[in-house]
């Protein structure tokens, strides 16, 4: 049997576990993040940490640049690989960043959140433009 | 204004201090009490269209990833096949290191036999060296043996008139019989003027000095003697 540490102790049986998943890992420094997408292993095997990762398979920098650009790198090859071969889990923000890249679809939260954005800013829009007129209309008064 | 984290409460705002909040809940070790009958999970709220929406989404998504789990297999199948997978690059990488180490290697070899021919010759070419400092330094020896050898052999022969203990005796004898007289006077056109051999043995008493014997020199000076002059 194999003790899990962490949460409440559980005994994990070793011929059924053994599905990897592929996460984003948080590098960086305080108020600086920057996150690598990795293969670790079963989540039974507790939280993911820098010492349980299997191989590296790209990045993630979440702070925009100064093309306003968010910079992801994928190894294309290693993530069929993983994918296919393997059948890792894969964790939601790496199955949407890998359908903004194209190898897999839209991820259904994607569309979510496109629509939110969509809304908000068309909510913005709307409260400038009456921002506007109304201080337009302070003026003409 | 003090401003107090989000979580804050009562415990928090009581506490000295330990200004951590506690974990939630009950540490591990404890079992759950008896009036907890299973683990209720709270996920957060949703709008309905979104919860409408996502689940023909979500349905339609996963059926594509699995059927692309099955195009990615069938692809990493075909490229092993073809000869490009990882196992095959593994054991192009393997061979090329092979051949570099070899090319290496061959490099090494003939740089060694350069290196070893060239320090065969400087050997030599020291040890020639060499040599010929040995030979410098023991013919200096030699000559230098062979002068103090002279210089020994000259003391020697200088040595043959010395007087010892044996040869005393004759030698005072000697002496008494052919003294060498050293009070002579010399001037400037070079004529000696010598005392005349002092006589062995005293006859008589002599005669009490009467001016200054050793001046010869102020004799009138003849005209005879202007041929004898040398120019000092």
């Amino acid at each position: 049997f194999v003790y899990v540490r962490g949460a409440m102790r559980k005994l994990v049986n070793p011929k059924l576990f053994g599905r990897p998943s592929i996460g984003l890992a948080r590098f960086g420094c305080t108020n600086r993040p920057f996150f690598q997408i990795c293969v670790f292993p079963d989540r039974a095997l507790g939280r993911r940490h820098e010492g349980s990762i299997i191989e590296q398979v790209g990045t993630f920098d979440p702070l925009p640049n100064a093309h306003n650009e968010k910079l992801v790198a994928l190894n294309i090859e290693r993530v069929k690989y993983w994918i296919g071969e393997r059948n890792v889990h894969v964790s939601v923000p790496v199955l949407e960043l890998l359908g903004l890249s194209g190898l897999l679809p839209l991820h259904p939260k994607t569309f979510i959140r496109a629509r939110d954005n969509r809304e908000f800013i068309a909510a913005n829009e709307a409260q400038r433009t009456a921002e506007a007129a109304a201080a337009a209309a302070a003026a003409a008064a | 204004i003090r401003m107090l984290p989000a979580r804050a409460s009562l415990v928090t705002s009581l506490r000295g201090m330990g200004r951590r909040a506690p974990k939630q809940g009950k540490p591990p070790i404890l079992p759950p009490s008896k009036k907890v009958l299973y683990h209720v999970v709270h996920p957060e709220w949703q709008k309905p269209r979104d919860v409408e929406e996502l689940l023909w989404r979500r349905l339609a998504y996963n059926n594509a990833v699995m059927s692309l789990r099955e195009v990615f297999r069938q692809e990493l199948k075909a490229k092993e096949q073809a000869g490009t997978g990882v196992e095959h690059m593994r054991e192009e990488e393997e061979r090329e290191l092979d051949g570099l180490l070899a090319a290496a290697e061959k490099r090494n070899e003939e740089r060694r036999a350069a290196r070893a021919a060239r320090e065969a010759e400087e050997m030599a070419e020291t040890r020639e060296e060499m040599l010929r400092e040995i030979e410098e330094k023991l013919e200096e020896e030699k000559m230098r043996t062979e002068k103090s050898a002279a210089e020994v052999r000259a003391a020697i022969a200088r040595s043959a008139n010395f007087v010892t203990r044996e040869n005393l005796e004759e030698s005072i004898l000697k002496a008494l019989e052919s003294p060498i007289v050293y009070d002579f006077a010399i001037d400037r056109s070079g004529k000696k003027y010598v005392e005349e051999a002092p006589v062995k043995y005293q006859e008589g008493t002599p005669t009490r000095q009467k001016g200054r014997l050793y001046e010869k020199t102020l004799g009138p000076f003849k005209a005879a003697d202007a041929e004898k002059t040398t120019v000092v």
